[in-house]
């Protein structure tokens, strides 16, 4: 089944080369990460130029996961070519009819932003996504297959 | 007909920059905000609010690239 999810918008404030500011239009998705009996609900754009999915470090704390003594990777992006990031396996909890376990980074890089990155390992990798800028909307697939 | 665009901007209207957010698990009003992550769900958890929707207001609203 096919599930529509409107893009959410932000609006920047003029700047030199938009002076008349501009309204981003971002496909979000809420999701709460849980670990055990620990939960974060967020939220998380559709990103599939990410390779994994990637959340701000302090989700990792408020799960009770500890990144003292545990193995640490890198990350680049835009900005920043090489940020310290840990993984563990957790619940990406998509209401109401899609969880996924995946192997899930969270890095302090992604602070600024309070919102993670859901990409081709974890997501991109278990659904079917569309998007749909210009209805303002994209679409995921969950099991039943229905076309859109 | 498609579901209406969510609206940000106007959800997160009055919260400083740089603020963490916790909003009510309906996404309909920022419950609390604070200069901590913690702290702001604490003080959702104080009003009442014991599952808030965390997310951050930037420093400066910019376009995006990540």
């Amino acid at each position: 089944m096919w599930r529509p999810i409107p893009y959410s918008s932000f609006y920047t404030p003029p700047d030199a080369p938009f002076p008349n500011g501009h309204i981003a239009l971002r496909p979000i998705l809420r999701v709460t990460l849980r670990n055990g009996n620990k939960a974060v609900p967020c939220y998380a754009v559709v990103d599939s130029g990410a390779d994994h999915c990637i959340f701000p470090l302090s989700f990792a704390l408020a799960l009770d996961l500890n990144p003292l003594g545990r193995p640490c990777g890198t990350i680049g992006g835009v900005g920043n070519p090489s940020n310290p990031i840990y993984f563990w396996d957790i619940m990406l909890d998509l209401e109401p009819t899609l969880q996924i376990n995946a192997y899930v980074g969270f890095t302090e890089g992604l602070e600024a932003q309070g919102v993670g990155l859901l990409g081709q390992c974890g997501f991109f990798d278990r659904v079917n996504v569309r998007f749909n800028h210009r209805e303002k909307l994209f679409l995921i697939e969950t099991d039943d297959h229905t076309k859109p | 007909m498609a579901p209406a665009v969510t609206d940000f901007t106007r959800l997160l209207e009055g919260v400083p920059p740089g603020a963490w957010v916790a909003l009510s698990h309906d996404e309909g009003r920022v419950v609390a905000f604070a200069a901590e992550m913690k702290e702001a769900i604490a003080k959702a958890h104080e009003a009442g609010e014991p599952n808030p929707v965390i997310l951050r207001v930037p420093h400066v609203a910019t376009a995006l690239a990540l």
